[in-house]
């Protein structure tokens, strides 16, 4: 689609317009022949309607005109008015059927007009004869002609028929036509939505295409506008189109590029250092190829400046300076700039090197001129210079000072060497004093070795000993054996002791239970004298009563209750024995179980002797086991004094090594003192060296 | 006082034999017991001796468990069958206000059974113990020093028994008591 692209705007637009004007025209047309269609079969309808009226009309008249001529017979009186109205109805029919057959119809229509054109003639004709017929009074005639089946009422009824079937036409024509009407309003109303939403969207697709074809470069230029403003000359549109946007695109490209081509060139030249350029301005409003000109001048004449005063130093010539009246501005304080550093670099220099002169002639107090202001690096410079001199001066004095120190220190060794000499003379006295300690030393250990004997000798004593002792110790476990077996046999008895007095108790508890009963007899005894007591009571009331008649059973009852009295006595009396019996009994029995008690207590008592016993034997066992131990202990006393005596034997060889080793340093500290002079001679030499130096360095001046 | 209750008994027993002859004169003097002589069946209530009139007495029973009544005196003890017959139960020593306790057992007591002419029901009074029938002078009592208890007191009189205690004679002194009129007042109660 270039070629729309190429186009003008202005043109552009007016297609667009001109192709939404057409579509429209295209719809509306659509729609105005779907009218005029509709429309003309409402034309058609009408018509149809208006034939149906006449049809009607003429229906009505026929069968008036039936009425009209059974009136004409009947009433005679009304004949004239009659004919008239048949007349008149003659006259309608033909005037509807006349317009009717003005109306468009179809070829069945017109055959069924035929035939009833044909019907009709002949009804007029036979209806006319029956006017007549009646006028003549011809009743018979009359009759006949309106019999069933007779040509008028055919005729009559055959018209009728043609006008019904006429009128039938026209209401199917006007209901197909309704029919027709219907689809057509359907098919145009779905062509004027598609034809509307094709409109629609070709409308929006030719907006849409047109205004992206239109802002899209504008967009695009609007941002190398924005590109060129930050500086970056490269970018280029390349939009390949012919209208406005077209040229306004290609024109800024070529602006961009010659921009890019000359100044932005020569001023990387510039940059560069390439100052060959020459530029020619381009008409004489031109105002920036001038401008670049006028600058590379400008930056030839400082270069060539620049070179001579260079060129001037670099050959030694420090009294040349630039011309500043060449220049301007800042090219100016560049050449003063120029001159100032040479002012600057010059005048230390010459200072340094008559200061250094001074040095070279052995003068090291000379000292950099200080009415020279010194600034930056030239502090440095000067400093340097100066520092020459200062630590030269200083190092000298400290040599002198180290040269004094060491012709003191020199002196220092020889009284060192001296004191050496007199300890190694100390040491060869010491030595011979080692030789006779070691002598004494060896005396001593004689001494120990004695000793060790008599340690020996009293081991051996402790073996023996060891030996009696297990002896003893198996005497005192026969006895205890002995001890143990007694033990048993006691508590045997013991236990016989216990058996016996569970026999006295179980004699006792029998006892008890025998005193138990005695005691349960001695209260029946009580109760039946209770009860005889009673008895003997209720005889003395009895006898009472019974006055002078009871008085001698009266005696007997009084008898019978002291008999009974005294039995409750002795009963008591028995009661209160068995009490006290009972009580013996029962401490008979207390008595039994403390004995049991005492025998359990002896058992108890054998049962710990026992252990005792048991734990003599242990004892001893173990007694005898140390006592082993004890004389192996002495066997391995008597191995290690053998060992003591072997080392002391040995401490006797080394103390005569001693002797003979101290009789060696002796001799070495007299060689010794042989090294010593020699180094008293190295120091006397020393002496003289230091005395040289100091001569030498009292040359300086410092 | 501290004599256990055989003791007492015994001294009763010797006392009986004592009153041996005083019996026997009792026989004589049988017509004129109403002037001359007073038989009496003795018994305990705590540590005093008591006394009847021995012809209000029927018989003396032993003790036998007792059905308490409800809704009767306190000293109503209860009922006992006796042979076949309902005997009421009097506590004296709750009818007579004595209010020491006895230190033998229940079981150990006595019923002394009232003669039926003197009561509608068959009575019997729960005693301590009974000691003896015997037969008193009417010198021995003293019918006068005992009035200032009044009639509550139903005392007809104390009797002093001559008893032998270690050579020494010494009186003994038994409460005798009206247990007709005491009987009336529980019939009226």
């Amino acid at each position: 689609m270039s070629f729309i692209d190429d186009m003008k705007i202005g043109k552009k637009l007016m297609g667009g317009f001109l192709i939404v004007l057409l579509i429209l025209v295209v719809v509306a047309g659509i729609g105005y022949v779907n009218l005029m269609d509709a429309k003309a079969r409402q034309d058609v309808l009408y018509q149809k309607m208006q034939g149906a009226e006449n049809l009607a009309l003429t229906n009505a008249a026929l069968e008036k005109m039936r009425g009209d001529i059974y009136r004409y017979i009947a009433v005679p009186a009304d004949r004239k008015a009659t004919s008239d109205s048949l007349k008149a109805q003659v006259a309608i029919i033909n005037d509807n059927m006349k317009e009717f057959r003005s109306r468009p119809l179809s070829d069945a229509d017109e055959a069924t007009l035929a035939r009833f054109d044909k019907a009709w003639a002949l009804m007029q004709t036979e209806y006319t004869k029956l006017e007549q017929m009646t006028d003549a009074g011809n009743t018979a005639g009359v009759d006949a002609g309106l019999a069933a089946g007779s040509p008028a009422v055919t005729a009559r009824a055959e018209c009728i028929a043609a006008e019904k079937e006429l009128v039938s036409s026209a209401f199917t024509t006007a209901a197909e036509l309704d029919k027709t009407s219907s689809a057509a309003a359907a098919s145009a109303s779905m062509m004027m939505i598609a034809a509307t939403l094709i409109a629609v969207i070709a409308g929006l697709g030719i907006a849409v295409y047109l205004s992206k074809s239109i802002t899209g470069p504008i967009d695009m230029v609007a941002n190398n506008l924005k590109e060129l403003k930050k500086g970056h000359l490269s970018v280029r549109l390349n939009l390949n189109r012919k209208d406005e946007i077209g040229d306004m695109a290609k024109t800024m490209d070529t602006y961009a590029a010659g921009q890019q081509k000359w100044v932005l060139g020569t001023m990387q030249k510039i940059a560069e250092g390439d100052l060959s350029t020459q530029l020619k301005a381009a008409d004489a409003q031109d105002e920036v190829v001038p401008a670049l000109q006028t600058t590379i001048d400008s930056i030839r004449a400082l270069i060539a400046e620049a070179n001579m005063l260079s060129k001037a130093a670099v050959a030694g010539n420090f009294q040349t300076r630039g011309n500043t009246g060449k220049f301007k501005g800042g090219y100016k304080e560049v050449i003063q700039g120029v001159n100032e550093t040479l002012d600057a670099v010059s005048t230390p220099v010459v200072a340094a090197m008559q200061t250094c002169n001074e040095y070279a002639k052995g003068n090291f107090t000379a000292r950099f001129d200080e009415k020279i202001v010194a600034r930056g690096d030239v502090i440095g410079f000067k400093e340097s210079i100066n520092n020459i001199g200062i630590q030269v001066s200083k190092a000298l004095q400290t040599v002198n000072q180290q040269v004094g120190d060491l012709a003191a220190s020199a002196e220092e060794a020889n009284a060192s060497v001296e004191e050496v000499s007199a300890g190694s003379a100390q040491v060869a006295k010491n030595a011979s004093g080692v030789s006779v300690n070691a002598e004494k030393a060896t005396a001593g250990v004689e001494q120990v070795q004695k000793a060790m004997e008599d340690l020996s000798r009293t081991i051996q004593d402790v073996a023996t000993k060891s030996e009696l002792v297990a002896k003893i110790v198996q005497d005192t476990t026969n006895f205890s054996k002995e001890g143990m077996e007694l033990a048993q046999k006691t508590e045997q008895g013991m236990q016989g002791i216990t058996k016996s007095s569970n026999d006295v108790n179980q004699i006792i508890l029998e006892i008890k239970s025998q005193m138990d009963k005695i005691s349960e007899i001695v209260n029946l005894i009580t109760d039946l004298a209770n009860q005889t007591n009673l008895l003997a009571l209720n005889a003395a009331i009895e006898a009472a009563r019974a006055g002078d008649a009871g008085r001698g059973f009266a005696v007997v009852a009084t008898e019978v209750k002291s008999l009974a009295v005294e039995s409750r006595t002795s009963a008591e009396r028995i009661s209160e024995m068995i009490a006290s019996l009972q009580k013996q009994t029962l401490d008979a029995v207390d008595a039994v179980s403390a004995s049991n008690t005492g025998v359990k207590e002896g058992s108890e008592a054998l049962h710990e002797t026992l252990a005792s016993f048991n734990k003599i034997v242990s004892s001893i066992d173990k007694i005898s086991q140390n006592m082993s131990e004890v004389a192996a202990a002495a066997e391995e006393q008597a191995a290690s004094v053998e060992e003591v005596t072997a080392s002391v034997n040995e401490v006797g060889g080394l103390m005569q090594a001693t002797t003979r080793e101290a009789t060696d340093a002796a001799a070495a500290s007299q060689e010794s003192s042989a090294a010593i002079d020699q180094i008293t001679k190295v120091v006397a030499n020393v002496n003289t060296i230091v005395d040289r130096v100091t001569k030498e360095v009292s040359k300086f001046r410092v | 006082m501290t004599k256990t209750a055989g003791e007492k008994e015994e001294k009763a027993a010797s006392a009986g034999q004592d009153l041996t002859p005083p019996v026997e004169k009792a026989g004589k003097n049988q017509a004129s017991r109403q002037s001359g002589n007073l038989q009496v069946v003795e018994f305990l209530l705590g540590k005093e001796h008591y006394a009847v009139d021995l012809f209000d007495v029927r018989e003396v029973v032993e003790y036998t468990s007792i059905t308490q009544l409800p809704n009767t005196p306190s000293y109503m003890k209860g009922i006992i069958d006796l042979r076949g017959e309902i005997t009421t139960i009097i506590d004296l020593k709750e009818r007579l206000n004595i209010l020491e306790k006895t230190e033998q057992p229940i079981e150990n007591s006595r019923i002394i059974v009232l003669d039926e002419k003197i009561t509608k029901a068959k009575t019997g009074i729960l005693v301590d113990d009974v000691l003896a029938v015997s037969t008193f002078e009417r010198s021995d009592i003293d019918s006068t020093s005992a009035s200032g208890g009044g009639e509550d007191a139903a005392i007809n009189g104390i009797i002093k028994k001559k008893i032998k205690e270690k050579e020494h004679e010494k009186n003994e002194l038994i409460i005798w008591i009206d247990i007709r009129h005491l009987l009336v007042d529980i019939g009226q109660g």
